[in-house]
Order: structure tokens, then sequence, then C-alpha cells
């Protein structure tokens, strides 16, 4: 280590524990502030780390968590980032924060900004990069898809040596051709036949057979543009998967049971994109030895892990919070939802600052006309763009006379208390749910902090 | 033919469909619906027959870049039904991508030219390092626009006798940084760089509307004389 990176090093430590236990925050500032010393000092603090990345646009703080519950299972020990702090000062910040245990082996898993997988790549030299889909996002920020995967195909590109663990049912992840050892996993359900020939809804993007520009057709679609694809017209198809999920068991809102291998799996979580997340921590735990039963131990523990899915506790409610950001996280919780047995409130906080996308188009291209309305007594729509949202659902068939509005949060939240069913779904892009939160710190109705 | 159904014929609806759009076709559907019209919405997409006069209405949204190259080698089959129906009044309202493909050509940011339907002398220029992004606002003959545009495409009229613009400029940039102006209003064609969606304002949605009510009435009589 450099005379500098040993100060960077010290100051940054020094800064996170003063700004920890005396100020009781600081998840990026000591990593700003050993940066500003030195900027490589990402560098020296990996050193002898097996390093995992984890990006893509939906389910990087899901399959990050589930892969360090299931890696601590074997090895005690597992360094990570917490949930969002997914950009490199954040990053710095958790090697700083971490407390070394003594291990027979060093790993990180690291959840990655799509746009900063290069430059994290340079600096700390991973072994494995997870991809879990690559979707249109925030279009005013992150530009297309495709932009998009230039952006990681160039921090690939950097380690050559690393393995590439990736969702075979998306096609662009076999798009470009790397010298890297490659490992698919994927969805293999019973009703995924050969002689099956199906398309993806006319909203899906990504449909482009990355050969020959046709569009591609699937013999069993999960969710968006995944699924068992090939092309009609030049026979590209999916690679060959190593890890599968083989069956869906049972699906509610809050809770999964699914087939992998020869092993059932349950978690407390709901949603089809989760079974994608459980399966590429699967995947990489597999690739780190670690046997089904391992697995499906971590799995299997009472914590619940959260992702961007929170359960809150609130007079008679149980409140579920669920940050939207992009019309494909946001549709699979929409199918999600209808998965729901019981009555419900539905709440929707729709904001157009930097972090939510300043642009709100996209919630036109997400599905609230499939949405199962019967079970819906009762809407409230807030956020800055309340009056987007509210038309939005107007035009999707909600009856005016059962949505109203609350652009504060002090009123939304009594609102919420009177609300007439037990079960209410928030839906909310992030500076809401941010602000939603705090409120509800402030009313000692969650912990402060994320 | 039914009196009551309108038919929208949406043009790559799986491809060109990443940027919200697909709310014009929606909000127009819920309009109609309370009128009393029932829509039937038709994806047009590669290697489909397509006859412009089967319809009410040509929505034409916006899309990636790369589906928007693969869009323009298919397009050039629907010139001749497109010209035609453009040409005689019939309403078309072509967001972004799809406004541009209308124009004679675009040339993209790595200085290809690709070609578009040539139906309205307008042409597009993409400077990438100059994308326009951000809420825009504008004066239209049907009063306020709110708005949002997110583009690099830099789109001029080659004849300001024959096209005008949708609305005047009151904050965003519109068809590019020079003009201050948005859009294009050709007889009833309607092109133009908001997202949002377009229709969420109303004022303009009400009016697409009634052209869109007034072609059916008129397809629909000529239907009936034929089978009398």
């Amino acid at each position: 280590m450099s005379f500098k990176s040993g100060i960077a090093k010290v100051a940054g430590k020094s800064s996170y524990w003063f700004l920890h236990n005396v100020l009781k925050g600081g998840t990026s500032f000591p990593g700003k502030f050993a940066m500003k010393i030195d900027p490589n000092v990402l560098n020296s603090l990996a050193k002898g780390y097996e390093t995992v990345i984890v990006t893509g646009t939906n389910g990087k703080t899901m399959t990050t968590a589930l892969i360090v519950e299931a890696l601590k299972k074997k090895y005690g020990d597992v360094l990570t980032n917490p949930s969002g702090s997914n950009m490199q000062q954040g990053i710095v910040t958790a090697f700083l924060a971490h407390k070394h245990k003594h291990v027979k082996r060093k790993i990180a898993v690291l959840e990655v900004d799509e746009a900063n997988v290069k430059m994290v790549t340079k600096l700390l030299h991973p072994s494995v990069f997870v991809l879990t889909n690559i979707f249109r996002d925030q279009m005013d920020r992150y530009g297309e898809i495709y932009t998009t995967y230039d952006k990681i195909v160039d921090g690939i590109k950097l380690a050559p040596d690393a393995t590439i663990i990736a969702n075979g049912d998306a096609s662009i992840f076999s798009s470009v051709e790397f010298p890297n050892k490659k490992i698919f996993y994927g969805f293999k359900l019973p009703d995924d036949k050969p002689e099956n020939d199906l398309k993806a809804p006319v909203n899906t993007d990504g449909v482009l057979c990355p050969k020959c520009d046709h569009i591609l057709h699937y013999h069993s679609r999960i969710y968006a543009n995944l699924g068992d694809f090939f092309c009609p017209n030049c026979g590209y198809d999916r690679p060959d998967l190593t890890f599968t999920v083989n069956n869906i068991l049972e699906q509610t809102p809050n809770s999964l049971k699914f087939q992998m291998g020869n092993k059932d799996y349950s978690i407390n979580i709901g949603g089809t994109y989760n079974i994608y997340n459980a399966l590429a921590a699967y995947s990489v735990a597999r690739h780190f030895g670690l046997t089904e039963a391992e697995v499906a131990q971590a799995f299997a523990e009472n914590k619940r892990i959260f992702g961007r899915q929170e359960l809150i506790h609130y007079g008679n409610k149980d409140i579920d919070l669920i940050l939207v950001k992009n019309p494909v996280g946001l549709d699979e919780v929409l199918h999600m939802l209808n998965t729901e047995k019981d009555d419900y409130s539905l709440v929707a906080l729709l904001n157009a600052n930097h972090a939510d996308g300043i642009d709100t188009s996209w919630i036109w291209d997400a599905d609230f006309e499939g949405l199962n309305k019967d079970k819906i007594k009762k809407v409230l729509v807030g956020g800055q763009r309340w009056h987007d949202m509210g038309f939005r659902l107007e035009i999707a068939g909600f009856d005016p006379g059962t949505m109203s509005t609350n652009p504060d949060y002090d009123s939304l939240i009594e609102e919420i208390k009177k609300l007439p069913t037990k079960k209410v779904y928030i839906l909310s892009t992030y500076t809401a749910m941010l602000a939603l939160r705090k409120k509800m710190a402030e009313k000692k109705i969650i912990k402060a902090g994320m | 033919m039914s009196d009551k159904l309108i038919k929208i014929a949406y043009l790559y609806e799986d491809l060109m469909n990443t940027y919200g759009d697909s709310g014009d076709v929606k909000i127009l559907s819920f309009l109609l619906k309370r009128e009393g019209y029932d829509t039937q919405v038709d994806n047009i997409s590669l290697g489909d027959e397509f006859n412009a006069f089967d319809y009410d209405f040509v929505f034409f949204g916006g899309g990636q870049d790369f589906e928007q190259t693969v869009v323009a080698k298919d397009l050039p089959r629907h010139k001749e039904t497109l010209r035609k129906y453009i040409n005689d009044d019939k309403p078309m309202l072509c967001i972004c991508g799809g406004y541009q493909l209308m124009g004679s050509y675009y040339k993209t940011n790595s200085g290809v030219t690709i070609p578009g339907l040539d139906i309205l002398p307008l042409h597009t220029v993409f400077k990438s390092d100059k994308r326009m992004i951000g809420d825009t606002r504008y004066m239209t003959e049907w009063g306020e626009v709110k708005a949002f545009e997110n583009h690099s495409g830099q789109t001029y009229f080659d004849n300001k006798d024959k096209l005008h613009p949708l609305g005047d400029m009151i904050e965003g940039y519109g068809n590019n940084p020079q003009d201050h102006v948005e859009g294009l209003r050709y007889r009833n064609f309607i092109g133009s760089y908001s997202h949002g969606p377009l229709l969420k304002n109303t004022n303009v949605a009400n009016a697409i509307m009634k052209m869109i009510i007034a072609w059916h009435q008129e397809r629909v009589s000529e239907a009936k004389k034929v089978t009398e």
C-alpha cells in the first residue's frame, strides 16, 4: 500500500467512525473524503478480496442481499455495500466500514450502478460479474438499453479472467462475444416446449434478434423480454443454461415457492422478478461451492430480506412499501398485486426529481389497465406529480370517486390510517419514498435510516 | 363495418414503444369511449400488410435509435398509402422518431444518412452532444401545451410555406435550438417531439378526437354506399 493510500484509508476510516458513531449517518461522505486524498484508494482497500460485481437494471439490491446471505453460510464474513449505495463513494465507504474478521476467503459482493462498472472494474479486478437484466430505465438519465449494456461491456472487457454469471433468458447478454468463462441461468418451466411459438406483448422493449434484427419469439416467456427466446428467421436462440428454475410452486405478494435443480426453495417476498434474483444468487453460491441444502437454508432464514420492498405495520394496517422506477419493474409489481387474495388499498406516489427521472412518461408504458380493480377499495395519489399519476389511473379505468389526492405527506399518512382495508400497497418513486419514510420516522411509525 | 368501432393503426407498436407515447393512444381510446365509441388498436409491425384507409387514425410513436433504424428499412413499403392518407386530410399523429421518419431523411450521430418516407418536406440531424431534454411549454391553436422532450434529433422544415409548426415555444427547445417552434401541423397530420404523453393535454386530445370522429363518419357512410 502506498503512503498516500495509507493516509486515505486512515482518514476515511476515522471519518466513517466519526459520522457513524457521533453523527449517526454517512453512507458516502467517508468514501468521498478518502478518494479526495487518494483517488485510487479502492485499489488498496480491495487487495486480497475476491469481488463479485452485481449489475443490471432491476434486481441489483435484492440479488446482492441474497448472495451475501448465502455466502455467509459457508464463508462467515462477507463484505457488501448497503442498499442503493452503488456509486463509487458508497463502495469505498463499504470497504472503510467493514470490520475485518479472520476468514479463509475474503469475499466482497458489490451492487454496482451500470454506468460505473468500468471504473469500478479498473480499481477492483473483480472475479465474477453477475448480470441481472437490461430494461429501459429513466431514459433521461441512462439513455437507451444498448447504450447501457455497452457501458457494462466496456467494464467486462477490462477483466477477461473474470467469470460472467448472466441471465440467459435475456437475449442481450449473449449478443456480445467475450473471452471470459460464461455461466447462464434461466427458467426451464414445465410449459417450456419447443413447439410453443409465442410473442412478447407490444409494450416490451429489446425484442429484436441481436444477429438479424427480426422480432424474437419464445417457447416460454416469463416476463417482459425474458424467456426461452428464439429467432424464427436466423435460428439464434437461448444459450445453454447451467442453473435453472424448473417450477414455480406458489406465488403470493409476500411469498414465493419454487424449484431449482432438485430442491424446493421459499423466500418471504413476492414477484416473479424476485425468483430471477434468487436464481442469480443461487448460481453465484453454487459457483462458490455451496451445496443446494446450504443455499436453501440461507434463503429460509427467518430474517426477511427486503431489497427495495419493505413491510410496515401502522395502526391496524399492513403496508407494503414498494419502490418503482421503470415500466418493466412497475409492470411486474402490478402482476404481483394481481396475486393478492384479499381486498386492498393502493397508494401511488410519483415524483420527478433527478433520482426519480425527470420524465414521468414511463408510467404510461406500464399496464395499469390490466390491474384487477375489484380488489382495490380505495386509491390515494400523491407526490409532486400527483396530477399526472391521478390522470394515468383515471385513463386506466379507476373510478375517480374511489381516488383522492394527497400531495402533503402529513395528511397522506392520516389518510392511510383511515383506509377501508387492512392491506395497503404503496408504490412510490425513489425521492417520494425517502420523503414518506422521513415523515413516518418523525411520527415513530418506522425507524430512521434505510 | 360497425358504426361505433374506431380502428387505430399503431405503426410498429412493438418496436417504437419506449417513451410512454402509448399513452396517447390510451387517452384517445378513453375519450372516444366517453363519446360512445369502442376502439380497436392494430399493431402494424415488420413485414405486415397495411392500407391506411382501413383506419380512422394512424399513430406512430418514438422508439430507441436502434429500433428506429430497423423500422426505417421496413417502412418504405407503406409510403404510397400514407402519402395519400395524409394528403387526403386524414388524421395522423407522429411523435419523435415517428415524426422524423415522415421527412426526407435523418442523419445519425455517426454521420449516416437514413432515408425517411419523404412525404413531408423536412429533415433531421442528430447531435448527440446537444441532446434536448426537459420540460416544454408551447402555445398551439388549441391553447397551451405542457410536455417533455428528450431527443438529439434537430428537425428543420425545408418548405416553410407548406409546413406550419404545431406551436410557438414558451419553454424548452422544440424542433431545434434555432427556430423556437415545436412540431408540425399539416392538414390533419400532427408531428411533435412531445412525450409526457402529448395527449395528457386534453385540449389537443379533444381536437384530434374530433378529426377522428369526422373521418370515421365519412368512412362509415362511404362503406354503406358501397354495400347499397
